[in-house]
């Protein structure tokens, strides 16, 4: 059996490239996808846990993570959308229209 | 090194797949072209999948195959092919000394989160399913009898979940009426 510790510097690893496509990326479209990884990393780490505690729980939460990203793509998809026909752009440095 | 080379001995599939993943999901945060971003996400999620199955989650990773590759790319690439992102790759990106600051800030994420694991590493309860016993009954099965009996409200929540998800696209996507 792999360790455990190999497992978690995966999901870490995956986690970081996400922070790093968040905090470096414009393109509102690959900072979603971004997020995207990073969820799927914590997902992961959720089965890697549930498999190493011998519990099921983890596999539970991360079937319901999965239901919510799913509405949650759909719907930051149609919020993109929505900006696209406004601002003609979806760079997400011009999104400050909440900015005081 | 020589420990790593028994591991890798043992469980080939892991290691392999873990590389592979993260080298697309590098790539895919580095492509100019959000629909060549989209592929890499694809397949960095199908890599994911591959490992759950080595760890015995064969009903989440088949989970992953479907949802992600399937109904999430489809989402995205349509998004993208809708707003015909393709000409807009000359997109300015970040630059500059911002751009080094929040890499050294994600690193430092990384270090946080290895502090964490570090800290909490093995401490927890043993639960009710060990493996042996869950290679009997199957993985699908163990998830199913859970899920309609303990975990039924949240399993109906996230389906109530899922379709003001889809309400609330139909509304904020819609053409206001002239």
């Amino acid at each position: 059996m792999v360790p455990i510790s190999h497992y978690l510097i995966l999901t870490a690893i995956l986690f970081t490239l996400g922070v790093i496509g968040v905090l470096t990326r414009r393109n509102a479209i690959i900072v979603f996808m971004c997020i995207e990884l990073m969820l799927n990393s914590v997902n992961l780490s959720m089965v890697v846990f549930a498999r190493f505690l011998d519990s099921m729980d983890g596999q539970i939460a991360v079937f319901l993570i999965m239901t919510v990203a799913a509405a949650e793509v759909a719907v930051g998809l149609a919020l993109i959308v929505a900006i696209y026909r406004k601002k003609e752009s979806i760079n997400i440095d011009e999104m400050h229209i909440m900015q005081g | 090194m020589d420990s790593f080379m028994q591991y890798f001995m043992i469980n080939p599939v892991f290691y392999i797949f873990a590389g592979i993943a993260v080298l697309l999901a590098i790539a895919m945060l580095t492509m100019d072209n959000p629909v060549y971003s989209a592929i890499f996400m694809v397949l960095t999620f199908f890599c994911i999948s591959v490992i759950y199955i080595t760890l015995e989650a064969e009903f989440i990773a088949a989970i992953q195959v479907l949802v992600y590759t399937g109904a999430i790319m489809v989402l995205f690439l349509f998004v993208i092919m809708l707003l015909n992102l393709g000409r807009e790759s000359d997109l300015v990106e970040r630059s500059g000394p911002m751009k080094y600051i929040s890499i050294l800030l994600a690193f430092g994420i990384l270090l946080q989160i290895g502090f964490a694991a570090k800290v909490t590493f093995g401490i927890g309860e043993k639960g009710m399913y060990p493996i042996e016993q869950v290679r009997l009954v199957g993985n699908t099965e163990t998830i199913a009898s859970l899920l309609f009996s303990q975990y039924v409200y949240p399993f109906e929540i996230a389906s109530v979940l899922l379709l003001l998800g889809m309400v609330g696209a139909i509304i904020i996507s819609k053409k206001k009426q002239e």
